[in-house]
């Protein structure tokens, strides 16, 4: 099982917000937020969730588990 | 750019290409005093000349590598750019930088060398290096500084939390741990004496870590400006974990092979005085590469 994300869609629906705006917010580098858009690292729940908030919305509808 | 930063790389760059034009002309006049010193011939009419034109010249290049190192790390810091060329002339202008040093003591010693009478084939051989290395650092310097005069700005977003530092150290460790190995692999296959090896593993050991102390130094000074948030973030956390592991797993495994090449016949003098350094370059180009690769692609 794989974590997915719908990270670079949220980001697109809220202003086009750059990568480096959503990594200041959630206080973290911009590569963090690269490697987790392309799937590349899981972030750790906290970050997840800081994530979702900043989207203003829950979790799941921005991370979600992939089904083969 | 801010004034004061493009101040400083003007000014880096207009001593980079008087700095090019006097290490070009130390070049010559050492081309023309090798052969005769070597060959112990009298002294000739100009030498007093050239002795007072070559510390010019170095004093030049002395000034050049102190304004470009500045300017390029003011660069990384202030503007909070990096790039492996960027990086690379920064470690090299530290090492080239305090090469001069070594440049000064050699010619001294090559000067009382010769009123004794000795031999200074080696001691010219170390200087032609050094000015190699000084020419390396004029090439990545002046291209260093003249990208960062071009680029624009942009209106780029600031970073909070800081990867360029990060990636800097990382690259500026692959550099100095790449640079120490070639150094260690010389020491073990020269035939110095084993004193003479331990007293250059010493100080060239120090001369190589120099530019990632200088870059460690600057992390933990913008550390304690505390204008941003120079901690690592969870990735970073990670990736220098799994860096740590490997590079600890392989740093054992050629250690074993070291120490195993030690108890065997082919076992080398040299060996035993650069074990410590073997290991510390090993780690040190592993450490950072495997760091590096892991937090840009993984």
């Amino acid at each position: 099982m794989e974590l997915g994300n719908h990270l670079k869609k949220l980001r697109f629906e809220h202003e086009g917000i750059s990568q480096q705006a959503l990594a200041n917010a959630v206080g973290v580098t911009r590569l963090t937020i690269h490697s987790i858009e392309n799937e590349k690292f899981n972030p750790s729940t906290l970050l997840a969730l800081k994530i979702a908030r900043f989207f203003d919305i829950p979790l799941e509808e921005v991370f979600f588990i992939k089904t083969d | 750019m801010s004034r004061f930063l493009k101040s400083f790389h003007l000014a880096a760059l207009s001593l980079g290409f008087l700095a090019s034009a006097a290490a070009a002309f130390n070049l010559v006049i050492f081309s023309i005093l090798y052969p005769q010193v070597t060959q112990l011939l009298a002294e000739g009419p100009n030498w007093q000349t050239y002795g007072v034109v070559a510390a010019i010249n170095i004093i030049i290049i002395a000034f050049y590598q102190l304004f470009s190192v500045i300017a390029l790390l003011a660069h990384l810091i202030i503007r909070k750019e990096t790039s492996t060329i960027l990086v690379a002339a920064i470690a090299v202008g530290i090492i080239s930088g305090l090469m001069i040093l070594g440049d000064i003591t050699l010619l001294s010693d090559i000067g009382t060398e010769y009123e004794a009478g000795l031999q200074t084939r080696g001691e010219w051989w170390i200087l032609f290096a050094s000015y190699g290395l000084h020419i390396l650092s004029l090439v990545l310097g002046i291209i260093s500084l003249l990208r960062n005069l071009q680029r624009d700005p942009g209106t780029r977003e600031p970073a909070y939390k800081d990867e360029v530092l990060f990636m800097s150290l990382h690259a500026t460790g692959v550099i100095c741990g790449a640079l120490g190995l070639i150094g260690v692999t010389a020491g073990i296959f020269s035939s110095l004496n084993l004193w003479m090896i331990k007293r250059i593993a010493v100080v060239f050991g120090l001369l190589i870590l120099s530019p990632y102390l200088v870059i460690l130094a600057a992390w933990l000074f913008r550390r304690r400006l505390g204008e941003v948030n120079p901690g690592l973030d969870e990735k970073q956390f990670q990736d220098l974990a799994s860096a740590g592991l490997w590079s600890w797993l392989a740093s054992l495994m050629v250690s074993l092979v070291f120490f195993g090449l030690q108890l065997s016949p082919f076992s080398r003098e040299g060996w035993n005085a650069l074990w410590y350094p073997l290991l510390l370059f090993l780690s040190l180009g592993l450490f950072s590469s495997l760091s590096l690769r892991a937090y840009r692609c993984g």
